[in-house]
């Protein structure tokens, strides 16, 4: 449904959370404030940038009061900074916005169209389109559950590909501040109890540079996805989780088959010599 | 004031009875108001026309035609568009969506970049580099080529200016590579917008031309060979050697890559292309 223009649009918090990105922050800011959709506030949490970060944050909110910036006192890392940012937001929905990505004009308008059809949904994520369903698209936790199994990996997705309910992450405790894998655990922490809402990718800009949270888990390698492992193992042992015995054992056992293949793949390369 | 200048949605429909009524409505729920509805049915057996016909009963900015005689996918694409008369052109299959965002970022892209002819949306994931951006020929060869297959684009990935649609006298009546060839044509004589992907949504189903993909191939690889070498192309002779080079072993390590795996029909198709550059020269 296109948005109403007479009905009142529910405030969205944008969420960035900033560290060193003055090459970044602006292109970020002008983006959201390009939306189509209209009611926001911008918070802006740096987390002690030594660059020149924060002024070019203070240079907007000067000249625009829907944008406010905060300085962190001292450092507190990726997620306990998004949930510091969470905890000045006013909005009913909360949406990150890292400081080195951009949405696109419609991004917002379209996630707040989508979660305000399914007013039983928790949260919302992009998600890979579905072939004979167009978004969005409201799920229940058990389909969530086996959806990320079956194809399509809900709990891989990064705090950018999101909208939350406000009320549902606080119920939810925000992110645990787990290095990595924090967004992770959110998602299986919320899919327990809440629907989700999917809808298309693309309705932001992921920008890929050197410095990044993707490029630094890339090179600790093993050990991330040894934890990340661990969660879904957890997840699939917690009393709450929504599937049943016989769901689990068909998913642990496509997955042992698929370790395998994985291995055996591997092997055949090794001697391929590729 | 922002220009809003009128977009023809074109939708052709061939027995599309259960899909074309939710393509309309998608339209007509766009937050985008300037616009006209042209459908144009190729002859359905069954209860496609009566369906739009219902839609334009109520709705005159909605018009129905119904094409004398079969004209076969792009031949009505070329008729659909003959009956517009908005400065825009965007296709919109009668199999698939528009959400209410996609008609206004189209117009507000295109109306950013006044020179480009026609926009195309980038392949899904992609995120070398932030969007709308305006490419011109050179660049998106390049593109085309070296960094991502942009050209495969379905027609409704994109949104033409009438006047460069005209002025490149639509598509060709090609099967299933007639959109492949069209980027290729309008792009030597136009600047593109290049846009985000999920601007629109694509329904996978049965009764789709999509699932013979491997059949048309060869037409596939004839189409590169013409604009590689066409005298307008922006590559240098040996540049297109080079790339059509590339391309053939590429084509050999999937055919291998097939045929260790069991799908020998798969790498026989690919065996076929390659022999389709052998017996060409190259």
């Amino acid at each position: 449904m296109a948005t109403d223009l007479n009905k009142e649009q529910p405030l969205v918090s944008v969420l960035t959370t900033s560290y060193n990105r003055e090459n970044y922050i602006a292109d970020c800011i002008k983006s959201v404030l390009a939306s189509t959709y209209r009611n926001f506030e911008l918070i802006i949490v740096d987390d002690g940038s030594t660059d020149n970060t924060v002024a070019i944050a203070r240079a907007f909110e000067k000249d625009d009061n829907r944008i406010k910036v905060y300085v962190n006192e001292k450092n507190l890392g990726d997620y306990p900074n998004r949930n510091k940012a969470a905890s000045y937001a006013s909005g009913k929905y909360i949406k990150y916005l890292d400081a080195d990505d951009t949405i696109y004009p419609y991004g917002l308008e379209a996630m707040v169209n989508a979660m305000e059809q399914f007013p039983e949904a928790g949260f919302g994520l992009a998600a890979k389109p579905e072939d004979t369903r167009p978004y969005p698209v409201c799920i229940e936790p058990k389909e969530i559950y086996l959806e990320h199994f079956y194809g399509y990996g809900h709990f891989d997705r990064g705090p950018g590909s999101a909208i939350i309910k406000t009320s549902c992450f606080r119920e939810a405790g925000g992110f645990s501040g787990k290095q990595f894998i924090g967004d992770q655990e959110l998602w299986i922490v919320m899919a327990r109890q809440y629907a989700m809402v999917k809808f298309p990718f693309d309705l932001y800009w992921n920008r890929l540079h050197e410095q990044q949270q993707v490029k630094i888990e890339m090179k600790a390698g093993n050990s991330v996805a040894d934890s990340r492992e661990q969660l879904i193992k957890e997840a699939l042992l917690h009393n709450d989780c929504p599937l049943s015995e016989t769901e689990i054992a068909a998913i642990n056992k496509a997955q042992k088959r698929m370790k395998m293949k994985g291995k055996v793949v591997q092997q055949i390369k090794k001697i391929v010599g590729k | 004031m922002k220009r809003e200048p009128k977009i023809t949605v074109l939708m052709t429909a061939y027995n599309r009875e259960k899909f074309i009524a939710e393509a309309i409505e998608s339209v007509l729920a766009s937050d985008y108001k300037n616009w006209e509805l042209i459908i144009c049915d190729d002859r359905s057996t069954d209860h496609t026309l009566s369906i739009a016909r219902s839609y334009s009963e109520k709705d005159n900015r909605i018009k129905v035609y119904s094409n004398e005689a079969n004209l076969g996918d792009y031949a009505n694409r070329n008729k659909a568009a003959s009956y517009a008369t908005g400065e825009l052109l965007k296709y919109v299959d009668s199999d698939d969506k528009v959400y209410p965002h996609t008609l206004s970022t189209m117009v507000t892209m295109m109306e950013q970049f006044p020179s480009a002819g026609f926009g195309i949306s980038v392949p899904e994931n992609y995120t070398v580099t932030n969007l709308p951006k305006c490419l011109n020929a050179a660049a998106l060869y390049r593109m085309q080529y070296y960094e991502c297959p942009v050209f495969f684009a379905s027609p409704g990935r994109g949104v033409f200016r009438k006047t460069a649609f005209d002025a490149v006298n639509g598509f060709r009546n090609l099967r299933m590579t007639g959109d492949f060839e069209m980027w290729h044509r309008i792009a030597l004589q136009y600047d593109a917008v290049l846009m985000p992907a999920g601007l629109t949504w694509y329904r996978q189903h049965g009764e789709q031309e999509v699932k013979d993909f491997k059949h048309y191939l060869t037409g596939y690889e004839k189409i590169k060979l013409d604009y590689l070498l066409h005298e307008d192309s922006p590559f240098s002779k040996a540049e297109a050697k080079q790339i059509i080079n590339a391309r053939k072993t590429n084509l050999l390590k999937i055919a291998i890559r097939y045929f260790t795996s069991f799908k020998w029909k798969a790498a026989w198709y690919r065996l076929k292309v390659l022999n389709y550059y052998r017996s060409n020269g190259y």
